[in-house]
């Protein structure tokens, strides 16, 4: 966490952001059904919160927040509504019902609130809708990663069920943090685990993987 | 028994469905056969109601009031389908094809306030005129013409702004929380942690 402080800005994945937003009760107040992302939105609430003590700013980029508000988003909440079907049902709520396709537009729109309360209502965090990524530099990245997966030495690095080069988005992530020199945290595997190698080919600043920083 | 009235209303929709959105892909013209400049003339249509940059939100109001393909046959076949239809029928239809749409804000925004309206129709009279019926009518056609413009072209859909379309909801589930119809989804709360 400390090397974290000796920046201005730090650069947050859109997992990150998701994660800080994620965090809402149903139900009765004294009795609710927390739906969050544990351990992630604890996590990364914690280092939010030592960041901006230390009057730390939070960057993303425009592409990534726009894939957040437009499917990522709702694509989390329809996993963790799966996810807590059996408890939604406390409340009369089936799954796939009218009442739960009602409460998943609800709880959709509460959470996309916060995402656009970050936006507008915060001073510390912001967004980048400038930079746009070397088209070139993200097709040799890709090639990077191609060279890597086949490689027996790299490819206990990737986790067995993400066998993949990352998206465009997530590599733009990583060109940012370079063109910025900021660090970039992230909870994808594939970037962070690949630090190293994206740093020495000049494709990233510095990537830190969200579980792996101490707050304590 | 006088069956008559009950016939499944779905079953007939599904019939006269399929045999539209046959005639709609079949009235597709092939890509090769649009010049360069039709093509990218309709590329820019496309772009003009999605927003000036890509991923970038527009307004769509004009969209969803305009959104009925300019072809005749279309819309008779259209207007035909609506009025066998009661608008519960081309509500559940609707919900059911908006349930195949990939998930994304916007396809879990229409699918709740179908699945909300559909709710609401079915707790009044839904064949008796009223301001919830005239209401939700409007709304259901927004939806409809919604449907029939990115039915093939599903995920475009993600990229429109449906605050109008939202905006209009709130109206109805407002008037619907004052009369206490349907307390059991009004009453549900969410609240930040």
């Amino acid at each position: 966490m400390n090397r974290l402080l000796k920046y201005t800005a730090v650069i947050y994945d859109a997992n990150c952001i998701i994660y800080y937003c994620f965090k809402s009760g149903i139900g009765p107040k004294n009795r609710p059904i927390v739906i969050d992302s544990r351990p992630f939105t604890d996590k990364i609430r914690e280092i939010t919160k030592v960041l901006r003590e230390r009057q730390k700013n939070v960057l993303t980029l425009q592409l990534i927040f726009d894939e957040i508000t437009q499917t990522l988003l709702a694509k989390v909440v329809d996993e963790k509504l799966y996810e807590i079907s059996h408890l939604l049902r406390r409340v009369n709520i089936d799954y796939e019902s009218n009442a739960y396709l009602v409460l998943r537009k609800k709880l959709l729109k509460k959470i996309n609130q916060k995402v656009q309360r970050l936006r507008y209502g915060e001073e510390w965090f912001s967004i980048d809708s400038q930079f746009q990524p070397n088209t070139q530099e993200i097709a040799d990245m890709g090639m990077l990663y191609q060279r890597m997966l086949r490689d027996p030495a790299k490819q206990s690095k990737f986790l067995p069920r993400k066998r993949r080069i990352p998206s465009k988005k997530d590599l733009s992530l990583a060109l940012f943090s370079k063109g910025k020199q900021l660090p970039l945290i992230s909870n994808d595997s594939d970037l962070y685990n690949f630090n190293s190698e994206l740093k020495d080919n000049g494709y990233c600043y510095e990537i830190y993987g969200l579980m792996k920083i101490q707050t304590a | 028994m006088d069956t008559s009235t009950n016939v499944d209303v779905r079953t007939e929709t599904e019939f006269v469905l399929g045999s539209l959105l046959l005639i709609n892909i079949n009235r597709k013209p092939p890509q090769s056969s649009l010049s360069a400049t039709e093509a990218k003339g309709r590329q820019e249509d496309v772009y003009g109601y999605l927003g000036t940059e890509k991923g970038q939100r527009n307004d769509n109001s004009d969209l969803i009031k305009s959104a009925s393909p300019s072809s005749s046959p279309e819309i008779l076949i259209r207007e035909m389908f609506s009025s066998m239809m009661s608008v519960l029928g081309i509500a559940k239809w609707l919900l059911q094809e908006f349930m195949l749409f990939p998930t994304s804000y916007n396809q879990v925004l229409i699918t709740g306030i179908l699945a909300y309206c559909i709710e609401l129709l079915t707790k009044i009279d839904s064949s008796a005129p009223n301001w919830f019926t005239g209401k939700i009518n409007l709304l259901i056609k927004d939806i409809e013409n919604l449907f029939f413009q990115f039915h093939l072209d599903s995920n475009s859909f993600s990229l429109l702004n449906l605050q109008i379309v939202d905006d209009k909801f709130d109206t109805i589930q407002e008037k619907s929380k004052e009369r206490n119809l349907l307390p059991a989804l009004d009453k549900l709360e969410i609240f930040d942690l």
